[in-house]
């Protein structure tokens, strides 16, 4: 059957939609709304396969000194570009490093990364959001102008000019994509910040003598952490492939440490890119899990938090 | 329409000045000094160039206070100064010109490209919501967004070149032979599709929403009960109305283009801005990688402006 929303069927369709969302409205008065938005999270499949690929990431990259066969960064030789054997699954790289060992070493500085600058982002544009929206006036209008004109940067690019300046290092990447991402977690929380100032709960806060810092931190802060959550989950993607590029341009983390991005530097050369598959092809694959499985559980917990945008 | 521009073009001001501030930041941040910017490096040797330097300094305005000396680097800007490359020691200003063409031809290709793959895997994803279809193309867009750009393209160069040797694994022509229409055709269409990639992933999700969106709205419900035939409205109702939006995603996106160009042009060795930056890092080129900054910056707002007075020339409800 096709479900055309061109189709009159289609306003029974919305019909037994309707009838849903009121049968989970009336078990939410047993149920906390934590609950039920977890419910709607593990019923999204994909969500629930990226959340477990990332646990399994993380345990990769802390317990990486147990797993990893060989020290990342032990070079050797005598191994040179060998292809991948019993002994060497992955085979090693120009200096004779067991690529697999630096392929689970790289999952630490992916994921602080991703981690790392999604937070950082989070807490400038939740501390911005809240005051733009909560005071309004001229503070919001400095605030959305700001945004604007670090909007108007391409990051990479500032990125590729602050990191070429300062020199690169783990803590420099960070702060710079942090400091040139935190505008979209702001607009979020700030656009929610607004509306919820107009709701009953807000004005009694006010009415029964509540501070502004106390509505925003007590009242406020709670319902804009969700959609700023969704927001942080599509950054720290975002992180970990900006890490990657910068990386792969030469611009990434302390040389002898090993990073996705920067395992993939060598396929710069055509002969490699020919010859040593065993060298780009298994960092690249990493990224592009890490990244889907994060991208999945955003979108599962987007559909989860926000009630309305249900396509 | 006249007082709708001026209004926009009212707020883009201090965003430009606000820019324009960062910039000379930068400019401050650099290791040298903003002399070394501004002068023909040659003009420094010769045994008086110290007393040179100090006259040049005053010349300048360097001994100026901090906000003047910003108003007289914009003034520096207006007049299309950028500075000089540190290495090749020529102004930044004309590397920039020969290289742009290059960089214009391949964005434009994969933006066209993006939009020709995009528009009707939206349409048709939003008209077959929740088929196999629909679930394809966002899976797609999905993988799309997820795949390191740089990851693709190696992979397009190992397949298509490497492998089945279809077509050339960089550059824009054909060593030693003269270009011809068709040899930069073969030489653009890989960097050309994988930039692509970067864009159909959120143009599909929008033409979706979008679509969706105009398709619960009456006026369709009215066309369909006055049996209108289905693909009229369709295409002239609701792709014409869901396409708006779809011009402030265009131009949301510019930044993504520009730092997906600068990536992809050095896993091509495509001879344009991206290029220019990527060497100018190896160099230490500063003055470079800081005009290239700009000359984006200034795209991206020169393309918000365009966006928002074509979404009010397409939709006037956006004029109030």
């Amino acid at each position: 059957m096709s479900t055309s929303p061109l189709l009159p069927e289609n306003i029974a369709a919305t019909d037994a939609a309707a009838t849903v969302s009121a049968a989970e409205s009336r078990s939410a008065w047993q149920e906390s709304p934590f609950r039920i938005s977890m419910a709607r999270f593990l019923r999204h499949r994909l969500a629930v396969a990226g959340l477990l690929i990332l646990v399994a990431l993380a345990v990769i990259a802390i317990f990486a000194p147990l797993i990893s066969p060989y020290n990342p960064n032990a070079t050797n030789l005598f191994l040179y570009q060998h292809p991948p054997s019993a002994a060497h699954l992955l085979g090693t790289d120009q200096e004779g490093r067991d690529v697999l060992s630096r392929l689970i070493y790289g999952a630490r500085v992916s994921l602080t990364v991703g981690i790392a600058a999604a937070v950082s982002a989070g807490i400038v544009g939740l501390v911005l959001g809240l005051l733009a929206g909560f005071l309004g006036g001229w503070v919001d209008s400095i605030v959305m102008r700001l945004t604007e004109m670090v909007l108007s940067f391409p990051a990479l690019v500032v990125i590729i000019l602050i990191v070429a300046i300062i020199g690169p290092s783990l803590t420099t990447i960070i702060i710079v994509i942090a400091l040139t991402q935190w505008p979209t977690g702001c607009r979020i929380v700030r656009q929610s910040t607004r509306s919820l100032k107009e709701m009953d709960f807000i004005l009694t806060a006010r009415a029964i003598g509540c501070s502004d810092f106390r509505i925003m931190l007590r009242h406020t802060l709670p319902s804009v952490l969700p959609p700023l959550t969704v927001a942080l989950t599509v950054l720290s993607a975002e992180a970990i492939l900006l890490e990657a590029a910068l990386s792969f341009l030469g611009l990434g983390v302390n040389v002898p440490e090993s990073s996705w991005g920067g395992m993939m530097q060598a396929a710069q050369s055509l002969t490699t890119l020919s010859s040593q598959p065993w060298l780009w092809l298994p960092p690249g694959i990493a990224i592009a899990v890490a990244v889907l499985a994060i991208n999945f559980v955003g979108d599962g917990l987007r559909d989860a938090i926000d009630t309305r945008q249900q396509t | 329409m006249v007082a709708f521009v001026l209004r926009r073009l009212a707020i883009a001001v201090p965003v430009i000045l606000g820019i324009l501030l960062i910039a000379f930041c930068f400019v401050h941040l650099l290791p040298g000094s903003p002399i070394q910017m501004l002068i023909n490096p040659n003009d420094l040797s010769g045994p008086d160039s110290a007393k040179y330097l100090a006259s040049l300094r005053a010349e300048l305005g360097l001994n100026k206070p901090l906000p003047i000396q910003w108003l007289d680097w914009m003034g520096q800007l207006l007049k299309g100064n950028l500075g000089y490359s540190y290495q090749q020691q020529v102004p930044v200003t004309s590397l920039i010109g020969q290289r742009i063409g290059a960089t214009v031809l391949l964005s434009v290709t994969a933006l066209l490209l993006a939009l020709a793959i995009a528009i009707p895997l939206g349409v048709v994803a939003a008209l077959k919501q929740r088929s196999g279809f629909d679930y394809a193309s966002v899976g797609l867009s999905m993988f799309a967004i997820s795949i390191p750009i740089f990851f693709l393209g190696l992979m397009a160069i190992y397949v298509f070149s490497l492998r089945l040797g279809w077509l050339p694994p960089g550059g824009i022509s054909t060593l030693g032979v003269a270009g011809s229409f068709s040899d930069t055709v073969r030489h653009l269409a890989l960097p050309a599709c994988v930039l692509s990639a970067v864009l159909v992933g959120p143009y599909v999700r929008y033409v979706r929403q979008s679509m969706l969106e105009v398709l619960g709205m009456d006026y369709i419900r009215t066309a369909i009960a006055k049996g209108a035939p289905r693909m009229r409205v369709v295409f002239r109702h609701a792709l014409r109305n869901a396409l708006i939006p779809l011009t402030t995603v265009l131009a949301i996106q510019i930044p993504a283009l520009l730092a997906g160009t600068l990536v992809i042009e050095t896993v091509f060795a495509w001879p344009g801005l991206g290029l220019l930056v990527y060497d100018a890092i190896s160099n230490r080129d500063y003055p470079i990688i800081l005009a290239v900054v700009m000359l984006s910056a200034a795209l991206v707002v020169l393309f918000n402006l365009i966006a928002d007075v074509v979404a009010a020339v397409l939709d006037p409800r956006i004029r109030l």
